[in-house]
């Protein structure tokens, strides 16, 4: 295999194009697919995700392909890298990374972010306005929801 | 495709829609994040967030307040709780029962960890029996005193995450020994209590098996035959639908020929199968020791049943030479794997001074152990010390880790551990 072939372009929906190994974007089951239909040329477009957010996956992939293939001794490694990863991401970013991870497919990269926006969301308002739901009860109705689940609103 | 059907029915108006590119911002906050995130997405956000996190966002809109009670939901979110289990204790008291959990640590090469234990709630009366949690509920049955010559014996479940409890029908008896267990139902997803009832005569086989079946909409007892006479020995461990415990079986005895002859038994393990309701008696291993007052440890070992002790004894102390586990390989042949793994010396210190007894096995090849102060020993104060510890014992690495476990109440005797405590959000 020549070394372009090796080689993938993956461009963004702002047209920002990143050169990466095979290995690494592979990881991304729609990118996986997308080559094996044969498809594509060696430059994938990803219309859904914008070239700041497609950095950050990348950066994600790279570091689960080299690791991955060092054995199970760097696992405690890669679990504290994965937590700084998502530490000090803003809402805004995760909330990205997550629609990203999904189209692209990364299933252990969904689950990070999942995991990370699960622990960082607490109260109902960051909920509300983190998964852009509006409230459709009546005062009353909530009150009675409250009510019945006050063991969760005691701190 | 539940929620979906819910989505549609609650929600004319839904406030999510599916797929990307679709949504209109009608709002201010969504300019923020143009693209609404998918309702499968948001439901495994919820799944991995805390159960008080998942009660408030019942709060979140009429959609979710369904979607997230419902059987799906509920379900999913035992299963990422189980990816994270904790170890739970209870504590009898004066009349109470208390409990508290703390994180199960699993794959930390440390050899010394702390963690701080959760209080969960107190149950004020006397419960008789207490049958292992499953799926984070717990059936406990206590004994309501009508009058002075009857009580009856009522099962209670508790979510122990929510604190919300359900009283089941009283059991339908007039005797007061009720042996009861708790099943889980994998297939059909169904919760089941089976009793029984022991007869004045000690250890002989017990009689008026009767099942209950939770979430069925009129709560009542079934009567159920049982093939195989036995009196149970030991409390009930639920895995992949069938309960098992330990067992004194009887064997044909003419009552009326040999009326002062207790009939012949041998002990060995009952396996209820909670699905067909049926039961079946396994033969314990050869060389397993179990009697009618020593029975080892029954516990879950990857998916299978398996039989925890030392040296024969069902703790471990400072002579103690030798770990046994059974594994049981297949249920109809009664058929049994055998490791012995030398106890540690690291074991061997902390055991000279008190005795560990088997708690279970983890996930993730950990025989636990912990230190338990029988509440007929008479122990002064002075003899319980002020940290209370749990012993993981890796048995493929052959390694001691000891977790201490901060904030519970001092006083430890008759305490009760269990593994794989899960959060559950079902509301009973």
């Amino acid at each position: 295999m020549s070394k372009s072939e090796k080689k993938i372009v993956l461009k963004s929906l702002d047209n920002e194009a990143f050169e990466v190994e095979k290995a690494v974007a592979l990881q991304s089951q729609t990118i996986w697919v997308m080559c094996e239909d044969k498809c594509v040329g060696n430059e994938i477009p990803l219309e859904n995700v914008t070239g700041q957010i497609l950095a950050k996956v990348i950066d994600y992939c790279k570091k689960h392909a080299v690791v991955d293939g060092d054995g199970d001794e760097s696992s405690e490694e890669l679990k504290n890298w994965d937590t700084e990863f998502t530490k000090n991401m803003d809402q805004s970013t995760l909330f990205n990374m997550i629609l990203a991870a999904n189209y692209l497919n990364i299933k252990s990269l969904l689950n990070l972010t999942c995991q990370a926006v699960a622990d960082k969301t607490k109260t109902i308002d960051e909920f509300h306005t983190f998964l852009n739901i509006e409230n459709n009860f009546t005062p009353e109705e909530e009150a009675q929801i409250c009510q019945e689940n006050l063991w969760a609103f005691d701190d | 495709m539940e929620t979906r059907r819910q989505h549609s029915e609650d929600s004319p108006t839904p406030t999510i829609s599916r797929g990307s590119n679709t949504g209109s911002c009608t709002s201010t906050n969504r300019i923020q994040n143009p693209d609404p995130i998918p309702n499968d997405l948001i439901m495994e956000i919820l799944s991995r967030s805390p159960a008080k996190s998942v009660a408030r966002c019942l709060c979140l809109s009429k959609f979710w307040a369904s979607t997230l009670r419902s059987r799906g939901f509920t379900d999913l979110f035992v299963t990422k709780s189980s990816a994270r289990p904790r170890i739970l204790f209870s504590f009898r008291e004066n009349g109470k029962l208390v409990f508290y959990s703390a994180p199960q640590i699993q794959n930390q090469d440390e050899n010394s960890i702390l963690v701080a234990a959760k209080h969960h709630m107190v149950f004020r009366f006397d419960c008789s029996e207490l049958c292992r949690p499953l799926r984070g509920l717990v059936c406990l049955t206590y004994l309501r005193v009508v009058s002075a010559s009857t009580k009856n014996t009522v099962p209670v479940i508790w979510n122990l995450t929510t604190g919300h409890s359900l009283s089941l029908p009283k059991v339908k008896t007039r005797r007061v020994g009720v042996k009861s267990f708790f099943g889980f139902d994998p297939i059909g997803k169904q919760f089941k209590v089976l009793c029984m009832t022991s007869t004045v005569y000690w250890k002989e086989s017990c009689v008026e098996h009767q099942i209950l079946t939770l979430g069925t909409k009129k709560l009542s007892w079934k009567m159920i035959d049982c093939s195989i006479p036995h009196y149970p020995l030991s409390g009930g461990i639920c895995i992949n639908g069938c309960v098992y415990y330990h067992a004194l079986v009887h064997e044909a005895h003419d009552v009326k020929r040999h009326p002062f002859v207790p009939p012949p038994s041998v002990p060995g393990i009952v396996c209820f199968d909670v699905r067909s309701e049926s039961f079946r008696f396994i033969n314990k291993a050869e060389d397993m020791l179990v009697t009618e007052v020593r029975h080892p440890t029954l516990a879950d070992y990857k998916g299978k049943l398996s039989v925890l002790s030392s040296d024969g004894f069902e703790y471990v102390t400072g002579e103690s030479s030798c770990l046994e586990l059974w594994v049981l390989q297949d249920a109809e042949q009664h058929q049994w794997s055998k490791h012995i793994y030398l106890v540690p010396t690291m074991l061997k210190n902390v055991v000279a001074r008190t005795v560990l007894y088997f708690v279970g096995v983890t996930g993730t090849d950990e025989i636990v152990l912990s230190p338990q102060y029988k509440s007929d020993l008479v122990l002064s104060v002075q003899h319980i010390p002020d940290q209370f510890y749990v012993f993981y014992y890796n048995i493929e690495k052959n390694t001691i880790r000891r977790v201490e476990i901060q904030g519970m109440i001092r006083d430890r005797r008759r305490i009760h551990i269990s593994l794989d405590h899960v959060e559950n959000v079902n509301i009973l």
